[in-house]
């Protein structure tokens, strides 16, 4: 298939099928003709097939020919399965990836825009503004998504400790739902934590969120009035005696990342940990359960 | 303390559900918008510029190889992603200061390697390869350096 229109600047895709054994000279091979980049497209035991992508400088008719040439002289033809080639019009990548987001409304007072989406208007809502990039919560998962409304419904000021922070959503959020609030958010890796600093400063909540690497455990008796933990249920049942040890009497614990599958197990620890299940919510395969410890 | 942050380090930190895996080979430090990158991190949603930044910055010391890099791709259309150790032959070719490989390997060779340079190669390789002898992780880059047309010297 060729382009019709020569000054629309397209790419030539080379889709090789090969056995396993020949990846490496296959590949080093491709580069050496001039292909940008590779990808695997498919992977099994007796066979891959590698995407190739070379520029419009590069004659599409004869790459068919050298490929083969060169399979050929490096003793590896019957390797080869089989060789296709297709034209693929160039696009703005970076646009098209862009388009795949929209603003969303959470619960009755948040919405979480990415930075190129921001709305003109935002009819009384408190926007947070996060782009996805590599730390979790973008608010497009229905773990942060139930995290945020039980927020909304629950958070009314004083301390908060966000557990596994991520892009620092949660602690963002309830920053912007309540001016009144000590925050800490804290993650065990340090990309997290570089990430949500930068999306703190960027939601202007810098001076009202304190951002650590760390654990619950550095926080034990340090009484938050509402722990929240968006995590696995492995990792919360780990941590139920640390996060107990962060929230003051008559404190709550809001806990998500939890597939319903697992759901039972955290509710034992919880009441393990002496605590008392005051909601329970679930959307697709996940649940979020919201805790009160003991009043003394 | 230890012990739970042993304990911890078995299980991922978030509610990562992952929605699928890339795997490209991209040249060190040269990660863009442009294909493959842009059309296949595009239609997983993931964000193309960050990669790019993060790739460049972790790979802008290695000169010209190629870097095998898989990307794991979340439900949330955040990613993270790990760079593996380039060809044997990127290293060999980078190692002797070679263009290319012989298009005739057994009858014409194209230059040598020392077996000294094997083994720091091997060394390299190791993450990667299915072994932790390194006797064994230099026979496998050996016999890359003789499929390229290389004779082995002391």
């Amino acid at each position: 298939m060729k382009s019709k229109h020569s000054q629309e600047k397209i790419w030539h895709l080379v889709t090789v099928t090969i056995a396993p054994t020949v990846e490496e000279t296959v590949s080093a091979m491709l580069f050496d003709l001039g292909a940008n980049g590779l990808i695997t497209l498919e992977e099994n035991e007796s066979s891959l097939r590698l995407g190739a992508y070379f520029d419009q400088s590069t004659k599409a008719e004869t790459l068919a020919r050298e490929i083969e040439g060169e399979c050929g002289r490096a003793g590896i033809l019957p390797f080869l399965l089989s060789l296709e080639l297709a034209d693929i019009a160039d696009q703005d990548w970076m646009q098209k990836w862009k388009e795949g987001f929209e603003p969303i409304n959470i619960g009755e007072r948040l919405m979480v825009a990415p930075s190129w989406k921001l709305p003109a208007d935002a009819a009384n809502r408190a926007v947070i503004q996060i782009d996805p990039g590599m730390a979790f919560g973008t608010g497009t998962h229905e773990t942060t998504r139930l995290c945020l409304e039980a927020l909304e419904a629950r958070w009314t000021g004083g301390s908060l400790i966000d557990v596994g922070t991520g892009t620092g959503i949660l602690a963002i959020a309830a920053a912007l739902l309540s001016t009144q609030a000590r925050i800490v958010a804290i993650d065990i890796d340090p990309l997290a934590v570089a990430v949500a600093s930068e999306n703190c400063a960027i939601n202007n909540v810098e001076q009202r969120i304190e951002v650590r690497q760390g654990q619950p455990s550095d926080f034990a008796g340090l009484q938050f009035d509402m722990v929240v933990a968006n995590l696995t249920a492995e990792v919360i049942i780990a941590l139920m005696d640390d996060l107990t040890r962060c929230v003051k009497p008559a404190g709550l614990m809001i806990l998500s990342g939890i597939l319903t599958t697992l759901r039972g197990d955290v509710e034992r620890a919880i009441e393990a940990a002496g605590l008392t299940i005051s909601e329970r919510k679930a959307a697709g395969e996940w649940s979020m359960l919201v805790a009160r410890s003991e009043a003394t | 303390m230890s012990s739970r942050t042993n304990r911890l380090a078995n299980y991922p930190i978030m509610a990562k559900k992952i929605t699928g895996y890339i795997k490209l080979q991209v040249p060190a430090g040269k990660a863009n918008p442009a294909p493959p990158i842009g059309p296949a991190l595009g239609q997983h949603g993931v964000n193309i510029m960050e990669f790019c930044k993060a790739f460049n910055a972790k790979t802008a010391n290695m000169g010209d190889l190629k870097i095998p890099v898989v990307i794991t791709v979340f439900a949330d259309r955040s990613f993270t992603f790990i760079t593996k150790t380039p060809p044997a032959t990127d290293l060999i070719k980078k190692a002797i200061g070679l263009d290319k490989g012989s298009a005739k390997p057994n009858r014409e060779k194209v230059g040598k390697i020392s077996r000294q340079q094997i083994e720091e190669i091997a060394r390299t390789k190791m993450p990667d390869l299915n072994t932790t002898s390194l006797a064994s992780a230099m026979r496998t880059i050996e016999g890359s350096a003789k499929n390229m047309g290389l004779e082995i010297t002391d």
